[in-house]
């Protein structure tokens, strides 16, 4: 008799010790699981830093922005905004803006880069362009 | 069955479901332990594989901000890979930076122009699996840098002297 009671403390012991242990192991899980998804956000961001960063740098040179994106695999739908995908997990845009000025075009862009998945925005950055007339398209 | 045997039935039926349940916790606790390391490398990896992109990448990219200001910015080829040459004059003295990839690793050498170029007098930058640079049209600047995981990052610069 007061080994079936000793017996059953024990049992009764072990089952609150693995209630306490699995409850540690969901929060554990838990925070390995953000610390994972950190980790991945924070390669994206990089990824779509530098996607951003390199078509900036190839844009800001063009004497006609709208053109070398239609040659470089970028797609349009209305001629001012562009779209691309780069590291296969982003997706970029450009805004393309032209202001005709008395020696020149004006280009005002912006360059954002969001997450393919969620939409969420990465990066987001202006650029800018001036082609003197003789120069431009 | 006597009541003595059924006693020592349910004795041992007791036992183990006390000891499964103890292999159970014991289980439980090495998977954690299995998960939780396997988290952590694969964040430190990532971690890693981030620093060394952003180094190799944000490091070249400002040394040819820096010698488009003040220098000139060339590429040459020296033992068949392209090497990334920034020349700037210091008092009167002229001085070659030169970024490459060798034994392994994206590395940095900067000596006297008139020095022959030697490898083995430069410093390692960041582990990497290869480094390309070229010189495109409108004063473009397009690298290319592998890293030790195979993945390619590249990045076009416009030297602005150029424009």
């Amino acid at each position: 008799m007061m080994h079936q009671g000793r017996r059953n403390i024990l049992l009764i012991e072990l089952i609150i010790v693995i209630l306490f242990f699995s409850l540690s192991a969901v929060v554990t899980l838990q925070v390995f699981a953000k610390a994972h998804q950190r980790t991945a956000q924070s390669k994206l961001i990089t990824q779509a830093l530098i996607a951003a960063e390199d078509w900036a740098e190839q844009v800001c040179v063009s004497d006609d922005p709208a053109a070398y994106l239609g040659q470089n695999g970028w797609t349009s739908a209305d001629g001012a905004s562009f779209q691309h995908k780069a590291f296969d997990l982003i997706d970029l845009t450009i805004e393309i803006h032209p202001e005709a000025r008395e020696a020149g075009t004006y280009y005002r862009m912006q360059i954002q880069a969001s997450d393919t998945l969620n939409g969420d925005v990465l990066t987001d950055m202006p650029i800018s362009r001036y082609v003197p007339a003789e120069e431009g398209v | 069955m006597s009541k003595t045997g059924r006693a020592t039935g349910e004795h041992s039926v007791g036992s183990i479901f006390t000891f499964a349940l103890v292999g159970l916790f014991a289980v439980l606790a090495l998977l954690l332990a299995v998960i939780g390391v396997r988290a952590y490398q694969s964040a430190v990896n990532t971690t890693d594989l981030n620093n060394q992109v952003r180094a190799s990448i944000s490091y070249v990219a400002n040394k040819v901000r820096g010698g488009d200001n003040s220098g000139e910015i060339g590429i040459e080829q020296i033992n068949g890979s392209s090497m990334l040459v920034l020349r700037q004059e210091i008092d009167g003295e002229k001085y070659a930076t030169y970024i490459f990839y060798h034994d392994g690793a994206l590395r940095e050498a900067f000596m006297d122009a008139a020095d022959e170029f030697d490898p083995e007098y430069s410093e390692k930058l960041v582990d990497a699996s290869a480094f390309y640079v070229e010189r495109l049209d409108y004063g473009l600047i397009h690298m290319n840098v592998s890293t030790i995981d195979g993945e390619d990052y590249w990045l076009h610069m416009a030297i602005r002297n150029e424009l």
